[in-house]
C-alpha cells in the first residue's frame, strides 16, 4: 500500500520561496497570481500486513513536519 | 562531570575543525569530536553543534539530526548541568529539537548570505558572554540561507535575545538586518542560560589573522564553563 503525506507551512508563516516565485510570475506578466504556496509530499510504500495508522501519524507529526510551523495531511493512495 | 568539550559531527558537518581550532588556539585543549551516534555524554561539560549541512539539510535544516542518539541523550546531559552551543546549522538543530523556542526560515532575500556583519552584545550576564561589555559591537561572519529567526511568542523573546544584528553604531533596523530575523535577532539563549543558539560564526574570528572579536566569547566559556 502507499500513503502520501503532504507537509506545508501553516497559514501566516512567511514563505520567501513562494513569494519569490509569485513576484517572478507577476514580472512575466501573469499579474493575476496573488500568492504561491509550496508544499512537500512524501510517498511511503508500506508493507500492508504491518501497517499501523498510529505510526504513520507519528511519522507525519514528529519527523516529516515541524509542528511549530508546518501542518500535514495524510492520504491513502 | 569532567570538564571536557565535545564537538558533535554529523554527516555533512563542515565547521567542526574551525571550532576545535578556536578552542585550542584560545587555551582550551580539552576538546574532542564525537560522532552523532554517541550516547554516553558523561565526560562532557560543553557540547558544540557546529555549522554545516548536516544530513544534506534534507527534510528541513537540522531536522534529521534531532532523531540521532546524541540528541536523545541531551536531556540527561542537561540535567547533569551541561551547556550547549549551536552555531548556524547547530542553531537550526536546537530549534528543531525544541531546546530553544521559535524557528528559523529562509532569509527574506532567498539568498545564501556570506559576509561580515556587526552584532551587538545584548546580554553579558551569561556564561557565554561575560567577558564582553553590554552593548559591544563585534564583527563576525555569517554564512547561511536559513537564518531568519521568528519567535512563537514575540512578547517574551526579547529577554532571551543575546546577540542582535546592528549597524556599526549599534542601530538595529531593516538595513542592518541581513536575513529578516524578528527584531534583528542573531542569537538567543535558553531561560536557564545553558543553551545558546546563534547564526554568526564566532569561531571564525578567534585569532589575530582573521579577526579577534570572538575571543571574549571563548574567554567567557573558558572562565565560566571549562574552568581552565
Amino acid at each position: 500500500m502507499k500513503i502520501k503525506i503532504t507537509v506545508r507551512f501553516k497559514k501566516g508563516v512567511f514563505n520567501p520561496e513562494g513569494d519569490t516565485i509569485k513576484k517572478t510570475l507577476n514580472h512575466l506578466g501573469y499579474e493575476e497570481i496573488k500568492n504561491v504556496f509550496l508544499e512537500k509530499s512524501f510517498i511511503l510504500e508500506i508493507d500492508g500486513k504491518k501497517y499501523k495508522k498510529k505510526n504513520i501519524e507519528t511519522i507525519a507529526k514528529d519527523i516529516l513536519s515541524n509542528p511549530v510551523i508546518e501542518e500535514y495531511e495524510i492520504e491513502k493512495l | 562531570m569532567k570538564k571536557e568539550a565535545g564537538v558533535i559531527v554529523f554527516p555533512g558537518t563542515n565547521c567542526d575543525r574551525d571550532a576545535i581550532y578556536a578552542f585550542k588556539h584560545n587555551g582550551m585543549k580539552n576538546i574532542t569530536t564525537l560522532w552523532y551516534d554517541e550516547s554516553d555524554l558523561s565526560k562532557f561539560k560543553l557540547l558544540i553543534l557546529p555549522g554545516g549541512f548536516s544530513f544534506g539539510d534534507f527534510l528541513r535544516t537540522g531536522a534529521i539530526c534531532v532523531h540521532s542518539s546524541v540528541f536523545r541523550s541531551l536531556d540527561k546531559f542537561l540535567q547533569n548541568g551541561g551547556y550547549i552551543i549551536g552555531i548556524c546549522n547547530g542553531f537550526q538543530m536546537l530549534v528543531e529539537a525544541h531546546l530553544l523556542p521559535g524557528f528559523l526560515v529562509r532569509n527574506t532575500s532567498n539568498l545564501f548570505i556570506s559576509k561580515m556583519v556587526n552584532v551587538k552584545v545584548i546580554r553579558n550576564d551569561t556564561a557565554f558572554t561575560s567577558e564582553y561589555k553590554k552593548g559591544d559591537i563585534i564583527k563576525v561572519p555569517i554564512a547561511h540561507t536559513t537564518g531568519n529567526y521568528q519567535p512563537i511568542n514575540a512578547k517574551n523573546i526579547e529577554k532571551q535575545m543575546i546577540f542582535q544584528y546592528t549597524d556599526e553604531n549599534g542601530k538595529a533596523n531593516k538595513l542592518s538586518n541581513p536575513n529578516g530575523s524578528y527584531k534583528n535577532i542573531a542569537g538567543i539563549v535558553s531561560k536557564n542560560g545553558r543553551i545558546l543558539g546563534m547564526m554568526p560564526h564566532f569561531e571564525r574570528v578567534s585569532d589575530d589573522l582573521l579577526g579577534d572579536h570572538g575571543i571574549p566569547m571563548l574567554n567567557s566559556i573558558k572562565k565560566n564553563i571549562m574552568g581552565v
